[in-house]
């Protein structure tokens, strides 16, 4: 394969995603018939290419935002087909196991790419054979565990980075980037969020229960 | 019956299938990372015969590259000694610095006239945004090295978003001595966006043919860092020479095959000194940074090991101000410093402003000639070039 064509695709996709997904979301309610909601797909694909001031739309994307990881891909990509056809190929286990692990990855990472803490971890990247043993085991223990889907993303994303499909020479880049950082971030808060709350709510319950039936 | 057997025997296929994929997909790059041997080896430049540099008459002679006019401010020159000996110096020039108008601009000095050609346009932010296909706001700083192959590289800074911190490093090579340039390609050092990377110091080449660059980071704190790239550009490694929060741009003068010395700007608070990293297993690993005697206005040092062993830095000699520029010597790799001369002096008054001597870079061409390049008030490159047998008078 060309290694430019593959960037470029790869440096494409991400943008394309991403506007597909916000334009869906926001329109959801006219969007019913899946035809309408593949067609509102395909215009976004063709908007990114539209150039502003001599380049595309994806290009001041990419400009901005560098460039996505293969992980926050193939998550948009599920999030994409979950919107256009209904089906979900994430399972809830298999999000959480991704999720949790993009959240843990960027409370090390990025302190350290900021120069914030003495260990480098970004470095372990550029000479990966560490971090691909511990990424194999966790993708057998995914495996293992019947989270066959957060296995194949794992294996995806090390595949990429062994073809050199980003821009980047460092197996972070393909793992994990700030989005999808936020993304998990914002996943484990909500999370949080919602268990404090449904114990708050639990606990009025039953001290109203308990003030009915003294 | 049957359709019971069917799903068992899938199911074993899945079983087999799976761990075939993790194998074949992790061993590979665990292979290649496992028999690839990156040396930590400086290539040094050879030594200099009786005949080179030392015997050479004692001359000193100052020139400006030929810019005036083109730009009305310039800064950050850098300089490369060509195949044929000539040399080859890059600076970005524009309205001001951090402008959107601001390109980089090549020049060439013949050896042999000793006249630098008309300058003329190396890279804009239209020319870089069409080869990366992404916004680019402005350019920054550039530094230029020759490979082992005589190529000529072309590292430079471009930004997107926001001040220098939003900085990536980006590069292009010519295989024809400037004539001509390959496409932009970005280098990725910060899984941040690949925000706030830039470079200052001279690259200099591994005994393998990668090239060692010193970079530095400024996005949330300043650090210096030295990257190792690849002769296809890919990024093999990288090592953190402080994580000081105030140091930066580091200039990196290798001593021998394995020791090195990295001398530092220093941002931090009053009484600055330049500040220096030392390694000694060819900058896999750095030293703590050290306080110099010699005092650092925030400016940017050059450091450079002449042929004959001396280590040689050229720093703004003043606490506040970048108004005088020296030139100082050490004889034990960086451990004491004698300051032997100053290029450029200058006492402003108080309503004047002015933005003194900057951004030296220093080499020293095959014949022991030495060539000093720096931004003298942001309008005008200065080119200083003197012989060995005129550093040995100062001595």
């Amino acid at each position: 394969m060309n290694l430019h064509l593959s960037v470029d695709i790869v440096r494409v996709a991400a943008p394309f995603l991403l506007m597909a997904i916000s334009i869906l979301a926001v329109f959801r309610a006219r969007c019913r018939s899946w035809r309408a909601r593949v067609t509102v797909t395909a215009l976004c694909g063709a908007v990114i290419f539209i150039p502003v001031n001599g380049l595309p739309v994806c290009g001041y994307f990419c400009g901005v935002v560098g460039g996505a990881s293969v992980t926050l891909m193939l998550l948009l990509v599920c999030v994409l087909i979950h919107q256009i056809c209904g089906t979900r190929i994430l399972p809830g286990a298999d999000r959480s196991s991704i999720l949790c692990a993009l959240a843990l990855a960027g409370l090390v990472l990025y302190p350290s790419a900021m120069g914030l803490v003495p260990i480098d971890i970004y470095r372990l990247g550029y000479q990966p054979t560490g971090l691909l043993l511990v990424l194999m085991l966790l993708a057998l223990w995914a495996w293992v565990s019947k989270r066959t889907v957060a296995a194949l993303v794992v294996i995806i994303a090390v595949a990429a980075f062994d073809m050199r499909l980003l821009e980047s020479d460092n197996l972070w880049d393909y793992l994990t980037d700030p989005l999808a950082t936020f993304w998990a971030w914002g996943w484990v808060l909500s999370g949080l969020c919602a268990g404090v709350w449904r114990r708050a709510h639990h606990a009025r319950r039953g001290k109203m229960g308990s003030n009915l039936y003294p | 019956m049957c359709a019971e057997s069917e799903v068992r025997v899938r199911r074993k296929i899945a079983t087999a299938v799976f761990p075939l994929l993790v194998v074949g997909v992790f061993l590979p790059p665990l292979y290649r990372g496992l028999s690839r041997d990156l040396s930590w080896s400086f290539a040094l430049p050879g030594r200099l015969s009786a005949a080179e540099g030392s015997e050479a008459p004692a001359f000193y002679r100052e020139v400006f590259v030929e810019s005036e006019g083109l730009t009305r401010s310039v800064h950050c020159p850098s300089l490369v000694e060509m195949g044929d000996g000539n040399l080859f110096a890059v600076w970005y020039g524009g309205g001001r610095e951090g402008a959107s108008d601001v390109a980089l601009y090549q020049s060439v000095w013949d050896r042999r006239t000793g006249v630098w050609t008309s300058p003329c346009l190396l890279a804009d932010t239209v020319q870089t945004e069409a080869d990366l296909q992404r916004y680019v706001r402005k350019l920054g700083n550039a530094v230029a090295f020759k490979d082992s192959h005589g190529a000529l590289w072309l590292f430079y800074v471009s930004v997107s978003l926001g001040g220098w911190s939003g900085s990536a490093v980006n590069f292009r090579v010519s295989e024809d001595g400037g004539c001509h340039w390959s496409e932009t390609r970005r280098l990725v050092t910060s899984p941040i966006f690949n925000m706030g990377t830039l470079v200052r110091g001279a690259p200099f080449l591994y005994t393998d043919g990668s090239i060692g660059l010193p970079v530095y980071h400024e996005l949330f704190s300043k650090w210096g860092e030295l990257v190792r790239v690849g002769s296809d550009g890919s990024v093999l490694d990288a090592s953190p020479i402080t994580r000081d929060r105030v140091l930066l741009q580091p200039s990196i003068v290798p001593l021998d095959t394995t020791r090195a010395v990295a001398f530092m700007r220093n941002s931090g608070e009053a009484s600055r000194r330049v500040l220096m990293s030392t390694t000694c297993d060819g900058g896999r690993t750095w030293s703590a940074p050290e306080r110099m005697s010699l005092p650092n206005p925030d400016s940017a040092v050059a450091g450079l090991r002449a042929r004959d062993g001396t280590v040689w830095l050229v720093f703004n000699n003043m606490d506040i101000d970048r108004d005088d520029l020296s030139l100082a010597r050490s004889l034990d790799g960086g451990g004491t410093w004698r300051v032997v001369h100053a290029f450029d002096r200058e006492i402003a008054s108080e309503e004047e402003e002015t933005h003194g001597f900057s951004y030296p870079y220093l080499i020293q061409a095959r014949d022991g000639v030495f060539h000093l390049l720096y931004t003298w008030h942001r309008r005008r490159i200065k080119h200083v070039s003197f012989s060995q047998s005129w550093l040995k008078k100062l001595q």
